[in-house]
C-alpha cells in the first residue's frame, strides 16, 4: 500500500514538472547549445565554437549595455530606498488619514501594468514645450528639454521612472517593518533622551537592515531583467543611450538575427540573476 | 514644546500633501488627456482640463486596432493563466508541503530554480519551438509556458505547511484519498492564499509583453500591452517621428482601468498580496 | 478497501488534471485565430475524404483568408484608402477576405525576421498590403516574394508612368532583376529637400535660390539657425536624420553619398560590390557629421527631425524626405503650403542628384502562401489596380505616386509645391537615381542607419561606422547564391 501511496504525490507535481521541463529547462539547454552556433532562428544552426563568446565580450555595445544597466539599476534603487524610508517614517503616524491616503496613492504606479505606466511617463515627458514637465521647467525659468529623445537625459528619465514606479512597494515594505519594531526600542531611546533624528539614525535604520537588504536584492533582480518599460519608453534610447542588457539581447536576436550571440548575452544575464538570487536565498537562510 | 511639535506636524503633513499631489498628477493628467484631441496636447500654451472634450481617441483606436478585441484577448490570457497556475500550483504546493515522497527536497529546489531564469533568456528558444509546432500567432503560445508557476508552488507550500497535520491524519485514517483531502479539506482552508495567488498571477498575466510581442502577428490576437508599443511607434496621426500622445493616453487608460478598479476596490488585498510576493513580475 | 481507494484517487487526480488541461486547451483554441480551428477542421475533413478513394470531393467555393502585413508610413489618409479598398473587396469576395495587420513597433529588420519566422511556422502572410520596398528587397532575394503573373503586371504597368516601371523591380534568388511589386501605394521617398520659403526671406536668403552645393547648404543652414539668449537652439537650420527606424536613417543618407559620386551597390563582371566604406561615402558621412558638430546647424539634443518640426518652424530645411511631405502639409497645416520650397539634394559639384527610392511602398504577394491564397491575392491586386482604386490611393487623397493619372491631374498638376517637386524629379537623371536598390539593400541601409546613428553621437568614428556596414552587407551577400556568380 505504501508503494501505491507514493505515486500520488508524483501525480500532484507531474503537470507542473512537465511544464517547467518543456518550457523552461529544455529551452535553457537549447539556449546554451545555441550560444555555440551561428543561428538566425530560421535556418539550422551551425556550430562555430567559442566565436560568439569572443565576439560578445569584445563588443563595445555589450559592455556599454552592462554599464547602462548597472548605472540605472543601482542609482534608481539607492534613491528609491532612501526616498521610501523617508516616506515610511513620515507616514508612520497610525491615525493620520492623510498618511494612509499617501501610501495608498504612491502604490498605484507599482500596480499599474508596465506598458501603461511607461505610456504615462511618455505623456509627462514628451519632447515638446507643452509636456507637463517642460511646462514646469518653464515656470522655473529653465528651457524645455528633449527628455527621452535627449541622449544625456534619456537615462535619467528612466531612472526617475523606476523610482516613481517602485517607491510605493518599498515604502509599504518599510512601513510593515516599522510596525514590527517592538515598542521597547522606542521606549529605551526615549529614556536615553535621544532626539527623533538620533532615534532614526541609531535605532531604526539598523533594525531595518534586513528589510533594506530584502528590498535591495529584490529590486536588483527585477531591475536587471526589465524590458517592457524601457522598450516602451525609449526602445534603447536615442542612439544607444539606454540600451540595457535586455534590450541588447532583444536587438541582437531579433534585430540583427544573431541568435547565437544573443544567447551568450542571455546566458550572462542568467548568471547574474542566478548570483543575485543565491545571495538573496543565502541571506534569507541566515536570518 | 507643543508648538514645535505642531509645526513639525504641519510641515510633515504639507510634505505628505505634496507627495500626494505629485503622485496623483500623472493619473489625473492621463485621464484628462485621454479626452483631448492631439493638437490640444501639443498646443502652446498647453491645457490640463480639456478645452475640447472628445471621445475621438477611443473611437480611432477601436477602428485602427480593435480595442475591444484586444481587451477580451488580454482578459482571456490573464484568466487562463491564473486558473491553470492556481490549480496546478496549489496541487504541487500541497504535495511539497504535506506529502512524502522520494527526492522531495531536490525536486522542489529544481522547480524553484525556474524562478531564476529570466523570460528574456527563454524567448529565443521559445520562438524557435513555437515555429516548429506551428503555434506562432496564437494565444495558446502565450498561455502554454505559463500554465504553472514556481512562485505559486512556493507560496502555497509555505501556506499549506502551516496547517496542522492532524486535519489530514484523521481524514486519512477515515480512508479518504489524497485528492479528496485536497479538494474537501485543504482548498476551503487556504482561501486567503488562493485570493493572493489569484491577484498576483492575474497581474502577471495582464502584464505579458515581450513574449506576445514576438509571437503574435494577427491584429485579432493582439494584447493590450503590445497595443501601447504600437501606438507609441506608429505615428498615429503623422509619421516621421511624431507620436499621438492623446491616443497613447487613451490607450494606457483603458489598459490600466481594470487593474485600477480592482485596486480601488480591493486595496488591502492587493497590498498584502504584492508585498507578500516580494517579487515583481 | 484501502486498495480501491488508492485507485480511485489515482483516477481522480489524473482525470482532474487531464480534464483541466483539455478545458484549457479548448478555450485556448477558441482564443486562437479562427483559421486555426478552420484549418484543423479542413485538415481532418480532407483527410477523411481522401482516405475514402471512392469519394471525389467537389471543391466548393473554398474559403481562403488573405492575411496582409503592412509596414510603412502611417499616413492617415492612405490608411483610410487602403481600408476602403479592402472593405469593398471583402464585401464582394467573402470567400477571400483580406485581413491586414500593421507592425509599427518593429524596425525593418525585425519585421523581415517576423515574416521569415511566420513562413517557417506555416503561417506566412499572403499579401504585403503596403510594405516598404527596402524590406522587400532582401525578402525577394531570399525567395519570399512571388512573381506577378503577366496579366497582373500589365495592369500596373499600364497605370504607372514608364519612367517609373523599374521601381517594381527587385532581385530574384538567382540575382536577376524582376518585377515583384503588383501595385504601388506610396511613391518615392528621400528624394528632395524641403525648405521654408518664408524663413528664407526672413533671414535674407533668396527663397527661389535654394542651396545646390554642400557649401551653399552650410551657409544657408547657418543663417537659418536661431538660438535663444542662453545659446540654446530654438530653430535648426537643417535637420540631420539620426532617429527613428535605422533603415530610414540609412536611406535618407544615401542621396548625399550618391551626389558625391558613390555607387552604393554595383555589379562588376560576375560579382557584386559595395563602395559604402570608400571615399565618396566617407566624405558624405563626414559632411553630415560636421553639419552637427562643426557648423552646428543642428543640435543632437534638439528634436529637429521629422515632419512636425518643419510644420512648427523649429526646423527650416528638412530632408531628404519623400513626396509624402507635401501630402502631410496639406492634411495637417494647409496654411503652410505656400511656404513649401522643394529642391534636389545638394551635392559638392552641384549635380542634380536625388532619390533613394528604397522607401517606395508597394503591394506584393508572399511566395510561401498556399496556391489558393496566391491566386486570390493576385485577383485582389488586379482589383486594386482598377482606375477607381488607383484614384482613391492617389489623387483623392493628395498622395503622389508614380501613377500617371495622379501625376498629370490636379492637385498635382496645379498646386505650386507639387509642381516644384515634379521639376526636381524630372531634373535628376540617371545615373544619379539609385534604382533597383541593389541586392542586400535592406541589410545595407539598416546597418548603415544603425552605425551612422552611433557615429553622429560620437560613439564610433565615421570610418568605423561605414566599415561595419560593409562587413554586414558582405556577410549577408555571402548567403545569396548569386553573390559571386
Amino acid at each position: 500500500m505504501s508503494q501505491k501511496r507514493n505515486i500520488i504525490p508524483w501525480l500532484f507535481i507531474a503537470p507542473s514538472l512537465a511544464i517547467f521541463t518543456t518550457f523552461h529547462f529544455f529551452p535553457l539547454a537549447i539556449l546554451v547549445y545555441a550560444s555555440f552556433t551561428k543561428w538566425n532562428l530560421i535556418s539550422p544552426p551551425q556550430f562555430i565554437g567559442l566565436e560568439n563568446y569572443l565576439k560578445v565580450i569584445s563588443d563595445d555595445l555589450f559592455i556599454k549595455s552592462l554599464f547602462i544597466t548597472i548605472t540605472f539599476v543601482f542609482t534608481s534603487i539607492i534613491i528609491n530606498v532612501i526616498l521610501s524610508l523617508g516616506i515610511a517614517l513620515l507616514t508612520e503616524k497610525p491615525n493620520s488619514k492623510l498618511a494612509t491616503l499617501c501610501r495608498f496613492i504612491i502604490f498605484i504606479p507599482y500596480v499599474l501594468p508596465d506598458a501603461a505606466s511607461a505610456g504615462i511617463w511618455n505623456l509627462l515627458f514628451f519632447p515638446h514645450p507643452s509636456s507637463p514637465v517642460n511646462v514646469l521647467l518653464s515656470q522655473l525659468g529653465i528651457g524645455w528639454q528633449g527628455w527621452i529623445e535627449d541622449k544625456n537625459l534619456a537615462l535619467p528619465t528612466i531612472i526617475l521612472y523606476y523610482i516613481w514606479k517602485n517607491v510605493g512597494f518599498s515604502t509599504l515594505v518599510y512601513v510593515a517593518g516599522l510596525k514590527a519594531i517592538p515598542k521597547i526600542f522606542y521606549d529605551a531611546a526615549e529614556v536615553d533622551g535621544a532626539s527623533r533624528l538620533d532615534t532614526i539614525k541609531y535605532v531604526i535604520i539598523p533594525l531595518l537592515k534586513p528589510i533594506t537588504l530584502f528590498i535591495l536584492i529584490t529590486s536588483l533582480i527585477s531591475g536587471w531583467q526589465s524590458f517592457t518599460d524601457i522598450f516602451v519608453l525609449t526602445k534603447g534610447g536615442p542612439g544607444t543611450a539606454t540600451t540595457t542588457l535586455s534590450i541588447y539581447i532583444y536587438h541582437t536576436a531579433f534585430g540583427e538575427g544573431l541568435a547565437g550571440r544573443a544567447a551568450v548575452a542571455a546566458i550572462i544575464l542568467f548568471i547574474i540573476t542566478l548570483a543575485l538570487t543565491i545571495i538573496q536565498l543565502r541571506y534569507i537562510k541566515s536570518e | 514644546m507643543n508648538k514645535e511639535n505642531k509645526i513639525k506636524n504641519l510641515i510633515g503633513n504639507l510634505i505628505i500633501l505634496l507627495i500626494i499631489i505629485i503622485f496623483m498628477f500623472p493619473l489625473i493628467f492621463l485621464i484628462l488627456s485621454s479626452f483631448k484631441p492631439y493638437r490640444e496636447i501639443v498646443s502652446i500654451p498647453p491645457t490640463i482640463i480639456p478645452k475640447e472634450f472628445t471621445l475621438n481617441n477611443f473611437i480611432e483606436i477601436q477602428k485602427k486596432i480593435d480595442l475591444i478585441r484586444m481587451t477580451i484577448n488580454t482578459f482571456i490570457v490573464a484568466s487562463l493563466i491564473t486558473v491553470s497556475t492556481l490549480f496546478l500550483g496549489t496541487l504541487a504546493g500541497y504535495a511539497f508541503a504535506k506529502l512524502q515522497f522520494k527526492g522531495k527536497e531536490k525536486i522542489f529546489v529544481l522547480m524553484m530554480s525556474k524562478l531564476m531564469i529570466p523570460t528574456m533568456v527563454l524567448v529565443i528558444p521559445w520562438t524557435f519551438m513555437m515555429m516548429r509546432i506551428g503555434l506562432i500567432d496564437s494565444l495558446l503560445a502565450i498561455i502554454l509556458p505559463n500554465l504553472s508557476g514556481a512562485w505559486t508552488i512556493f507560496f502555497m507550500r509555505q501556506y499549506i505547511s502551516q496547517l496542522p497535520n492532524e486535519l489530514f491524519d484523521s481524514a486519512r485514517i477515515d480512508g479518504a484519498g489524497e485528492f479528496t483531502i485536497f479538494l474537501r479539506i485543504i482548498l476551503p482552508l487556504i482561501k486567503p492564499a488562493l485570493a493572493t495567488a489569484t491577484i498576483i498571477n492575474f497581474l502577471w498575466g495582464w502584464n505579458e509583453f515581450l513574449w506576445p510581442l514576438l509571437v503574435l502577428t494577427s491584429k485579432e490576437n493582439f494584447l493590450l500591452s503590445i497595443g501601447v508599443a504600437f501606438i507609441k511607434y506608429s505615428g498615429g496621426v503623422m509619421t516621421e517621428g511624431t507620436v499621438n500622445y492623446a491616443m497613447l493616453a487613451a490607450f494606457s487608460l483603458i489598459y490600466s482601468l481594470p487593474i485600477l478598479l480592482a485596486y480601488l476596490l480591493l486595496a488591502r488585498q492587493f497590498v498584502q498580496s504584492i508585498v507578500l510576493s516580494g517579487l515583481k513580475r | 478497501m484501502g486498495e480501491k481507494v488508492s485507485r480511485r484517487d489515482y483516477l481522480k487526480v489524473l482525470g482532474g488534471t487531464v480534464g483541466g488541461l483539455v478545458v484549457g486547451a479548448a478555450i485556448g483554441y477558441l482564443a486562437a485565430p479562427g483559421k486555426v480551428v478552420e484549418k484543423t477542421v479542413e485538415r481532418t475533413v480532407t483527410q477523411t475524404i481522401t482516405a475514402t478513394p471512392t469519394v471525389t470531393p467537389t471543391t466548393p467555393a473554398k474559403k481562403v483568408e488573405l492575411p496582409g502585413w503592412q509596414w510603412g508610413a502611417e499616413y492617415e489618409a492612405v490608411n483610410k484608402a487602403l481600408e476602403t479598398i479592402a472593405n469593398e473587396w471583402n464585401a464582394a469576395h467573402p470567400e477571400a477576405i483580406v485581413k491586414y495587420t500593421i507592425f509599427p513597433e518593429l524596425t525593418e529588420v525585425e519585421y523581415a525576421l517576423k515574416v521569415r519566422q511566420a513562413a517557417e511556422a506555416g503561417k506566412p502572410p499572403a499579401l504585403f498590403y503596403m510594405t516598404n520596398t527596402t524590406i522587400l528587397t532582401d525578402l525577394a532575394s531570399d525567395g519570399y516574394l512571388e512573381e506577378p503573373p503577366s496579366d497582373v503586371l500589365d495592369t500596373v504597368k499600364k497605370a504607372i508612368d514608364p519612367a517609373f516601371h523599374y521601381m517594381l523591380n527587385m532581385y530574384s534568388p538567382e540575382g536577376e532583376v524582376k518585377p515583384y511589386a503588383g501595385a504601388v501605394t506610396i511613391g518615392l521617398s528621400a528624394c528632395a529637400l524641403y525648405y521654408n520659403k518664408r524663413l528664407f526671406s526672413e533671414v535674407g536668403l533668396d527663397p527661389n535660390k535654394p542651396p545646390q552645393t554642400w557649401d551653399e547648404l552650410i551657409d544657408a543652414a547657418k543663417a537659418l539657425v536661431k538660438r535663444d539668449s542662453t545659446g540654446k537652439m530654438i530653430r535648426a537650420g537643417y535637420s540631420v536624420r539620426r532617429g527613428g527606424n535605422p533603415g530610414g536613417i540609412g536611406e535618407k543618407f544615401i542621396p548625399f553619398a550618391v551626389g558625391n559620386g558613390a555607387k552604393i551597390i554595383y555589379k562588376e563582371g560576375n560579382k557584386w560590390y559595395t563602395d559604402i566604406n570608400e571615399k565618396p561615402v566617407i566624405e558624405a558621412a563626414q559632411f553630415l557629421y560636421d553639419l552637427i558638430h562643426v557648423y552646428k546647424v543642428d543640435d543632437l539634443e534638439f528634436p529637429s527631425w521629422g515632419y512636425d518640426p518643419w510644420l512648427n518652424e523649429t526646423c527650416a530645411i528638412s530632408g531628404p524626405l519623400g513626396v509624402g511631405f507635401i501630402t502631410n502639409v496639406q492634411s495637417s497645416k494647409p496654411e503652410m503650403l505656400p511656404y513649401v520650397g522643394v529642391t534636389n539634394v545638394p551635392s559638392p559639384g552641384g549635380i542634380k542628384t536625388a532619390c533613394s527610392f528604397g522607401d517606395l511602398n508597394v503591394i506584393a504577394v508572399c511566395s510561401k502562401a498556399t496556391k489558393e491564397q496566391k491566386e486570390k491575392a493576385w485577383e485582389f491586386i488586379k482589383f486594386f489596380n482598377s482606375p477607381t482604386n488607383i484614384r482613391r490611393i492617389s489623387n483623392d487623397i493628395w498622395n503622389w505616386t508614380p501613377y500617371k493619372d495622379s501625376i498629370n491631374n490636379p492637385p498635382f498638376s496645379t498646386e505650386k509645391a507639387w509642381q516644384e517637386l515634379n521639376k526636381v524629379l524630372s531634373n535628376v537623371g540617371r545615373p544619379h537615381i539609385v534604382n533597383e536598390y541593389g541586392p542586400g539593400w535592406l541589410t545595407l541601409t539598416y546597418t548603415l542607419g544603425e552605425n551612422l546613428k552611433r557615429a553622429f553621437t560620437k560613439e564610433v568614428s565615421v570610418k568605423e561606422a561605414l566599415d561595419r556596414t560593409y562587413e554586414k552587407w558582405t556577410e549577408y551577400m555571402k548567403t545569396l547564391k548569386f553573390y559571386s556568380g
